[in-house]
């Protein structure tokens, strides 16, 4: 299924590239699988009308405030 | 068959010295394994070494020793076999530090009696230096209502994750509180303190919506500034930083819960209050603003010998020598010239 997914929107894109940004022949097509049948809501980024299925965190800790060790032991 | 009598580090593998030993850190796969000296010695002009060699240097208790290590760095893919031809196949990784942001994190604390509303410092503090990433706390109960006027501004502008602190006022019914981070998904994390107990709540999915409780009591910023191997950050992004910025406040801004611009909400010089100040750019430019920025850790007494040094996020908050800038962290028990933690931060605060 996730396989019919990809070719499918590979397909969409090629049919579409003067819609679509000029990079979108080198998008990456990943298919998340959900819980429910619900679609995930994406989320957005104001920017543009961005929109994303998964959000990037931080590359370090932003403060350190809580004893993480006392939460391992648990 | 090629004659593959070269060990070769992979260009992700990254070995820091310190006075009595030192470490090899995976940036990719964000681990780390400690080798004696002796052994990195092997590797400090570059980044391979031939196996023949090793026979003519060690003798036979040594040499079974150095297998050890070969065999250790085999196992977590810290190297690989090549043929002297090559060698020359495998480029250094570049380590110039580069980020897309003039503000890349703030920490912004909050009590009942803030009076600033998020709306404001997203539109005058974070977006125009492209700060996308937060960390909101609260030492006090706060309102529900607050947190969710907090999350639909966030939702809604281009702010890509946000960590909460807060008290916990739940009372251990955690139901709605992980449906309220399920559904929205910029929260990295929520971590409960002064709770009843500590528990993971929810585990995280892709790196976010992660819900602790602690029973550590935080009640206010001077908390801050654990140095511990809890907070030892093994990324790329994090080791070019740390070589030469400093680890914690480059290109940090934080707001108190009074308003006030500085560097750190636990250090005391405040460079202006946000309710007369629209733009952080002459901040940003201050020198007594930024000249913690390109403090790194090998600038730092003590910490200039740690084998740690960059993969610890440091802290200027609390120093040792408190009038010395290039004070080792107050809150920092390693002792790299024993390499023992003669207290963790737990045993300090006790």
């Amino acid at each position: 299924m996730e396989k019919k997914i990809k070719i499918y929107i590979q397909h969409y894109i090629n049919d579409n590239l003067k819609d679509l940004p000029f990079i979108a022949r080198f998008w990456d097509i990943e298919v998340i699988p959900t819980k429910s049948s619900n679609p995930i809501n994406p989320i957005t980024y104001g920017h543009f009308k961005t929109e994303g299925a998964y959000a990037i965190p931080f590359y370090k800790p932003i403060s350190k405030i809580v004893i993480l060790s006392i939460l391992n032991e648990e | 068959m090629k004659n593959r009598n070269y060990i070769h580090l992979f260009a992700n593998c990254l070995i820091t010295k310190g006075i009595s030993r030192s470490v090899i850190c995976d940036l990719q796969r964000s681990k780390y394994v400690l080798i004696p000296n002796s052994f990195a010695d092997l590797f400090s002009k570059q980044r391979y070494y031939n196996l023949k060699e090793a026979p003519r240097i060690f003798d036979q208790e040594n040499l079974s020793i150095f297998h050890e290590y070969v065999a250790v760095l085999k196992d977590h893919n810290f190297i690989f076999s090549c043929s002297k031809k090559e060698l020359k196949r495998f480029p250094q990784l570049q380590l110039k530090f580069e980020y897309p942001a003039k503000i890349t994190n703030a920490i912004i604390d909050f009590d009942k009696n803030s009076n600033t509303t998020i709306k404001d410092i997203i539109q005058y503090f974070l977006i125009p230096y492209n700060c996308r990433h937060i960390q909101i706390r609260c030492f006090e109960d706060m309102d529900s209502i607050f947190f969710d006027t907090l999350i639909t501004e966030i939702n809604h502008c281009f702010i890509k994750s946000v960590e909460f602190i807060i008290k916990d006022s739940f009372e251990q019914d955690y139901t709605q509180i992980m449906k309220w981070v399920e559904n929205n998904r910029k929260i990295k994390s929520l971590v409960l303190h002064s709770s009843q107990e500590n528990k993971v709540i929810q585990k995280e999915n892709y790196g976010f919506g992660i819900v602790v409780t602690t029973r550590q009591k935080i009640t206010s910023e001077s908390h801050c500034g654990i140095i511990h191997p809890d907070y030892f950050n093994i990324t790329i992004e994090s080791y070019t930083e740390s070589l030469c910025y400093n680890s914690c406040l480059n290109r940090k801004i934080s707001i108190d819960k009074s308003g006030n611009i500085k560097n750190c909400p636990s250090m005391k010089q405040s460079f202006g209050n946000i309710k007369s100040i629209k733009t952080l750019d002459s901040i940003i430019e201050n020198p007594d603003f930024n000249k913690y920025w390109t403090i790194s850790k090998d600038k730092i007494e003590t910490c200039m010998y740690c084998e740690f040094r960059y993969i610890c996020i440091d802290c200027r908050a609390y120093l040792e020598t408190p009038e010395n800038i290039y004070s080792k962290p107050q809150k920092c028990g390693y002792d790299p010239f024993t390499n023992k933690w003669k207290w963790d931060y737990e045993s300090f605060t006790k």
